[in-house]
């Protein structure tokens, strides 16, 4: 399952009816939406998508049938326990691959990022950079890690030779099994125009 | 030898602006009140340049600061007793003072001449930008570390004492770092006397007890350069330099320090 799917069921989850809705699948050996609507009071569209959508995820399993009228289906409980399950690895795929970090890097010149230096003084604590000009600008904040602090304060100025990510790790003695967190705000630094690649 | 400057000219009048405004008060309060009430008021501001010279000593410890204090407290005495008549003296005690402050004059005109209260924080800056080539849009408003080094406990101390005496700039410990904040003299008074002054707004070299070293430049500072100057580059210097005075320090050559720093002093007013 990935992050939509989970946000799509973890919402109908979330509904209010949810947990009547289980309890009359449980009572009931199946159960048609409209009487579902009609018992619980609820308008019939919303039981019909909530039962469908737990049929989509294999929770509930539908039986179509027609008693002397138009078709219709009715509704059973597949299974008795409800897990949301997401492979992060597999759905992030945030694995560093060795040409990922490839290239050198250094502070951009005209940056206006602010570092805050962390009390000790050998690490920055966070960085802020203004976005937006005038009275519409706002600043962002972001807290860094201990790793990230350490690996910023060693940042090659603008003017400085760019270094690579591995290099500037091993200059301030960051864990090589930090890279992620490393790489990541790298990333969001190159997005905010704070650190330049320099190929 | 002839040395370019990077520094832009000091245009600060804080120094010579003191003995003005201590004169038209002395000229206001004369034209308002009358003689005997100016004296006092200059007795009051002598005495108050006292407080400020003493506590200047004991937080530096320059002996020289004792030179200008004994002229304040002799000019004080002076204008308290022979002109005021506080109290009423004999000729003898009325001689004795005028000795005094003579005396303390000449020491005083000593100081000032051979600039021993110098700040000379000016002078490292311009050192520091010594061979720095110029290189726009590269200041950033972080510090820089500068590699480790080894010393001993006791030597790091022993420089710091020597960088307030020689009035190179102010010295803070803490977190397990000495910080040396280079000062200029149109900067000491707010180092020296502003309780808020946080030497994090400006440029300093922190020497870590393990033995990190880095560096800050602040803005004004950068900005205080005639032209932009290569950040990462004016940033090593910098550090280098302090690093330089410290290795001559462990070595017993303090006087190299201050022969270095000389190379680059002003004209005999600055």
């Amino acid at each position: 399952m990935d992050f939509i799917e989970a946000r799509k069921l973890s919402n109908y989850l979330s509904k209010e009816y949810a947990e009547r809705i289980f309890k009359l699948l449980i009572t009931y050996q199946d159960i048609s939406a409209s009487e579902a609507a009609s018992r619980l009071n609820l308008h019939v569209q919303t039981a019909q998508e909530f039962l469908e959508t737990m049929t989509s995820y294999e929770i509930l399993a539908k039986e179509e049938v027609s008693e002397s009228k138009r078709p219709y289906f009715r509704y059973r409980l597949a299974k008795r326990k409800i897990a949301l399950e997401i492979d992060l690895d597999e759905v992030l795929n945030v694995k560093v691959e060795a040409d990922e970090t490839d290239y050198a890097i250094r502070e951009k010149r005209n940056s206006g990022a602010k570092f805050t230096v962390a009390r000790n003084g050998k690490l920055f604590s966070s960085v802020a950079i203004w976005k937006g000009d005038g009275r519409g600008g706002k600043e962002r904040k972001i807290n860094l890690t201990e790793a990230q602090g350490l690996f910023l304060f060693n940042l090659p100025f603008p003017d400085a030779i760019p270094l690579t990510v591995d290099e500037i790790m091993s200059r301030s003695a960051v864990d090589i099994a930090q890279k992620p967190e490393i790489l990541d705000i790298v990333s969001e630094l190159i997005d905010l125009s704070v650190i330049e690649k320099v190929l | 030898m002839a040395h370019h400057r990077k520094l832009k000219p000091d245009r600060s009048i804080f120094g010579p602006i003191q003995p003005v405004i201590v004169l038209i008060i002395f000229g206001v309060t004369l034209l308002i009140w009358n003689i005997t009430i100016a004296l006092g008021v200059l007795v009051v501001i002598y005495l108050m340049y006292f407080v400020f010279t003493m506590y200047a000593f004991f937080r530096m410890k320059n002996y020289y600061f004792l030179g200008a204090g004994f002229f304040q407290i002799t000019a004080a005495v002076f204008f308290a007793f022979n002109e005021i008549g506080v109290l009423p003296l004999s000729s003898d005690m009325v001689v004795g003072i005028k000795i005094l402050l003579f005396t303390s004059a000449v020491v005083a005109a000593y100081v000032l001449i051979t600039k021993k209260l110098k700040w000379w924080g000016r002078e490292i800056f311009e050192l520091a930008a010594q061979d720095v080539e110029i290189d726009p849009e590269t200041y950033t408003e972080r510090p820089k570390p500068s590699g480790k080094i080894v010393y001993r406990r006791e030597d790091l101390f022993g420089f710091a004492h020597y960088y307030e005496k020689n009035l190179l700039g102010l010295c803070k410990r803490e977190n397990g770092t000495m910080i040396f904040i280079p000062v200029k003299m149109n900067g000491w008074a707010n180092a020296l006397y502003n309780p808020s002054y946080n030497y994090k707004e400006h440029s300093y070299v922190s020497i870590s007890f393990d033995g990190s070293v880095s560096t800050f430049i602040s803005k004004k500072d950068y900005l205080d350069y005639k032209e932009d100057l290569a950040f990462d580059q004016l940033t090593a210097s910098l550090s280098n330099l302090h690093l330089d005075f410290f290795d001559w320090y462990q070595a017993g050559k303090e006087v190299r320090i201050m022969d270095r720093i000389r190379e680059v002093q002003g004209n005999i007013f600055a």
